[in-house]
Order: structure tokens, then C-alpha cells, then sequence
């Protein structure tokens, strides 16, 4: 199992919402999150060998109104910010918030209205868990 | 929980701040002659963020894109970066340019946080954030080595 499938599986059973690679289906069920690699490079360690990868990975937390989307963000937060061991098949060495923001409200067909949440964090890990 | 801001509120830019390392290096100087070196320093750090996300930032194409490569433009070469000395030592921001051949409702500035960010209907094409991601140790060094030789 990967890393994006590892952290994909560990947030979907944390928060019990769909989990969508790079972006929402044609009718999303609410709430739903969206997980997106943004960008990645291997991290310097002391001795020669590069033990662990840093990715940044952008979660868009998507409700129906703004007390949903909260309260996602804040569990996703408790349960991913500072997260160190092992996640599915990798072994994640450490895990931090980076920044978040709100966009608009988003109207949509039937007079309903989209609340969104960007959740950056860093995480470091190794592949294969020794 | 850290503050939230809204994106798509302002325009898009990006900031690098000294940090508490940096505000302590510099007390010790005039206060004239530490704003000066702290800005030439960040200056010289942004600049290095901001050709990185040029080379990294998206170019459309017609008919999606009524102006490809703009926002490329924006930032290459005439990329606003500007500094100003704040609590943490100082704060550099990274923008990018206005475009004088475009429209002011079809400047880069205006869509960037769309492109970075994406939305439901699109993926996102983030290039500030890889650009800050990867360029940060050589822009870091940029400002040590300003500083280094401000303290000579």
C-alpha cells in the first residue's frame, strides 16, 4: 500500500466521510474531503542515506455549512497534526499543519450553497515500514 | 486552531517572514542601517521564490485561456517583491506583477489562488507552494550570505 493510499484509507476511517483524489465527483455526498499532493522532496538526513520524504498535501474539506466544515477540520487536525508511527503500510515520522484558509461559499444548481476549507500539512515518511 | 483567511478575498501573493533569529541579529544594529540590511536580505531571498515559481507556473492555452502564459509573465523577471521590517525582523512579499497589455479584471493576480488552489471542478495547478517548497534552502542561503556579509 502507498502513501497516498495509507493516508487516502487513515483519513476516510478518522473523519467517516468519502475521501476524493483531486477533486470532488459530478454529485459529491456532504461532507466530503479531497486529498491533493501538491509537492514533495526528499529530507537531509546527517548520514548519507535519505531516510525520510516530505510531501505537502492540500485537504479541501467541502460541507454543506460552516459548522460542518469545522468540525471536520478540527478532527482532522486533532488526528493528523503531530502524528508520528505507523499509518497502514508506511511509517509516517512526522506530520504538521502548514496553513489553512476558507474560500467563498460556492453557490450551486438548486439554490444550495458549498462551504470549502484548505487544510495544507507536511508529512514525512518512509515508504516501507522496517 | 491557527486563523483562517479566506482565499479569493485579496490578491494572491506569497510572504516570507525573518523570524525570531533574525529580529534578534538585528537589534543589536542602528535601526535605520537594520531595516535597510533586512530588506535588501529578503529581497534577495524572494527573488529567488519568485523565479522559481515562474518557471513552475502554469500557461494555458486558447480558447480556455484568452492570454497563455500571463501569469508566467507576471512573474518572470518583473515579479513585485517587497519588503518591510515588521515584528519578526522583516516581512518580504512575493506578487505578481500587473500587466500593463491586460485588463484590470484579467490580471494574473485575480485568478492565481483559483490555478493554486483549484476547486470542485478543477484540478489545482499549484505553483507558488512547490516553488516555495523546493526554493527555500537556496533562498535561505541568499539571505544568510546578505547577512553574513552585513555583520563583516
Amino acid at each position: 500500500m502507498s502513501f497516498r493510499s495509507s493516508l487516502h484509507s487513515y483519513v476516510r476511517d478518522q473523519l467517516d466521510v468519502a475521501v476524493h483524489d483531486s477533486r470532488l465527483p459530478v454529485r459529491p455526498m456532504m461532507p466530503s474531503v479531497v486529498q491533493r499532493f501538491i509537492s514533495g522532496r526528499a529530507d537531509q538526513t546527517h548520514s548519507a542515506p535519505v531516510s525520510l520524504l516530505e510531501k505537502r498535501v492540500q485537504f479541501d474539506i467541502y460541507g454543506n455549512n460552516d459548522e460542518q466544515v469545522d468540525d471536520l477540520s478540527l478532527t482532522l487536525l486533532h488526528k493528523l497534526d503531530g502524528y508520528h508511527g505507523p499509518m497502514g503500510d508506511v511509517s509516517i515520522g512526522w506530520a504538521g499543519l502548514l496553513s489553512d484558509l476558507d474560500t467563498k461559499p460556492e453557490d450551486i444548481k438548486g439554490g444550495e450553497v458549498r462551504y470549502r476549507r484548505i487544510m495544507d500539512f507536511a508529512i514525512a515518511y518512509q515508504e516501507s515500514r522496517p | 486552531m491557527p486563523t483562517i483567511r479566506r482565499a479569493g478575498d485579496s490578491k494572491f501573493y506569497a510572504i516570507i517572514e525573518g523570524g525570531p533569529q533574525l529580529a534578534r541579529a538585528l537589534s543589536a544594529l542602528d535601526r535605520k542601517v537594520r531595516q535597510d540590511i533586512a530588506k535588501e536580505a529578503l529581497t534577495e531571498g524572494g527573488r529567488i521564490i519568485a523565479d522559481a515559481w515562474a518557471n513552475m507556473a502554469p500557461v494555458g492555452a486558447p480558447p480556455e485561456d484568452e492570454h497563455p502564459g500571463a501569469y508566467r509573465r507576471s512573474l518572470q523577471d518583473n515579479a513585485s517583491v517587497t519588503a518591510r521590517s515588521s515584528a519578526s525582523g522583516a516581512t518580504a512579499a512575493i506578487r505578481p506583477a500587473v500587466l500593463s497589455d491586460l485588463p484590470d479584471d484579467q490580471q494574473p493576480q485575480l485568478y492565481a489562488a483559483r490555478l493554486e488552489f483549484g476547486d470542485a471542478d478543477r484540478d489545482a495547478e499549484p505553483s507558488a507552494r512547490p516553488a516555495f517548497d523546493g526554493a527555500q534552502r537556496p533562498a535561505l542561503a541568499a539571505i544568510s550570505e546578505r547577512l553574513t556579509r552585513a555583520f563583516r
